[in-house]
């Protein structure tokens, strides 16, 4: 009783480094689907990715829209019409990328239950917006007892010290590597800085530079 | 029962009415301002922490103080990692355990506001006799209708000379209680206690929670 159209537009990232990193997280697709119903009555459709990785929906004020989960969409389609819809996931999808099960008519079930049904928690975080602090707002390695934000970076150049971030990061990482949750993008992330840190090393001189003008880095 | 203390207004006294009236009903004052917590927290795990799943809301109730608080933290990072969607569960958990609960509601309509009336049982809306602080209270008012909070009782507070106390029961359709503006109230707040039993103030935060209450009973 439903037809789905779909479309796939995959966005490759970088080559890995090697074989051991080629885990095609860095690739992601985007997956567009047009449900039609081609009845007289409204019908009810669950909509499933066919990747493993998690479906990562539509999302307003950072909530994911309703009818959406990790699986794919359930909602309903309305009578001799079509509903648009689309979500990312991580990787390439096999064809087809979506399944649709047609679950019946929407019309015998209790038509309006949601009028005047209580909002849910996540209803009000997608009308009223999260009062949560953006990401760009929390400093890195700011910790959880207030304020302090590390080392700034001209005390960093002082001292010697690693600054606060990097090392919070490189303990993150030390924590995974010590608990067995490593990820192949730890090891890539590693090597990336690894490569960058030997070579800015190698052009900086040992008296500090005083006076010499930088060439720009590598 | 629950009772959220809310108006869009910053800056009008919501928290110092949240903890005079939890004193007057001997409730546990909650601090759902979880980006910019206002109630004294002092050591221990709080909102953010419980939010979080890393504490237990009972756990991070403070008592033995004038009146007992849960605190919320004042970190950035902890405001980020609060899931403000178990804010009603947190609440009905120490209604449960403790008895009345005040939610000390932030200013705004943003979701944290929204979630702290979606756990009351009713409100109370606080305003000064400014005009901006009053189209505040209207437009908490219709969002706390919205999220079956009813207002129980509107607080003018710092009031001085004689209060429009008519035209502001007219505005916000609920009976007013006019709070003066008093030093007593101001040091107390500071101390992050209620003000003294004695005092005309605290005699004005009893007739609220009795307002409140018979507003409860009555619907």
């Amino acid at each position: 009783m439903l037809d789905v159209d779909w479309d796939v537009r995959t966005v490759e990232g970088p080559p890995p480094a090697s074989a051991a990193e080629a885990s095609g997280r860095d690739t992601v697709s985007l997956v567009a689907a047009v449900v039609r119903n081609e009845t007289p009555v409204p019908r009810l459709v669950r909509l499933r990715s066919t990747v493993e990785e998690p479906v990562l929906p539509p999302r307003r004020r950072g909530v994911p829209e309703a009818g959406w989960d990790e699986e794919g969409f359930a909602g309903t389609v309305p009578p001799e019409d079509r509903l648009p819809l689309g979500f990312a996931v991580a990787g390439r999808p096999a064809e087809p990328p979506v399944t649709v099960v047609d679950r019946g008519r929407a019309d015998v079930v209790d038509a309006d239950v949601d009028e005047g049904e209580e909002p849910t928690p996540a209803d009000l975080l997608r009308e009223l917006g999260s009062p949560a602090p953006p990401r760009e707002a929390v400093p890195a390695g700011g910790d959880d007892d207030g304020g302090e934000t590390g080392v700034t970076t001209e005390q960093s150049v002082d001292s010697g010290a690693v600054p606060a971030h990097v090392g919070a990061w490189l303990d993150a990482v030390e924590d995974r590597i010590g608990r067995g949750a490593s990820e192949p993008a730890d090891l890539a992330a590693l090597r990336r800085v690894a490569e960058r840190a030997a070579a800015l090393a190698g052009d900086c001189p040992a008296d500090g530079g005083a006076g010499v003008e930088s060439s720009g880095g590598s | 029962m629950i009772v959220a203390v809310a108006g869009g207004k910053g800056g009008v006294g919501k928290s110092t009415v949240a903890l005079n009236l939890g004193a007057a009903m001997d409730a546990v004052v909650v601090d759902g301002d979880l980006a910019m917590a206002d109630l004294p927290g002092g050591r221990g795990p709080d909102l953010h922490d419980v939010l979080a799943g890393r504490a237990d809301p009972l756990e991070a109730v403070r008592g033995g103080g004038p009146v007992a608080v849960l605190p919320c933290g004042r970190t950035l990072a902890g405001a980020r990692d609060a899931d403000v969607e178990a804010l009603a569960g947190v609440v009905a958990a120490v209604e449960g355990a403790c008895g009345p609960v005040v939610v000390d509601t932030p200013a705004g309509l943003a979701a944290d506001a929204g979630l702290a009336l979606h756990a009351a049982d009713c409100s109370v809306l606080v305003t000064t006799a400014a005009s901006s602080a009053i189209a505040g209270a209207l437009r908490t008012r219709e969002l706390a209708r919205e999220l079956d909070a009813g207002v129980a009782g509107v607080v003018l507070n710092r009031v001085e000379g004689r209060p429009p106390r008519e035209a502001v029961r007219d505005a916000l359709g609920a009976p007013v209680t006019a709070v003066p503006e008093s030093p007593a109230v101001a040091t107390a707040r500071e101390e992050g206690r209620p003000v003294d039993a004695g005092r005309e103030a605290a005699g004005r935060f009893r007739d609220l929670a009795a307002t409140v209450r018979s507003a409860s009973t009555g619907r």
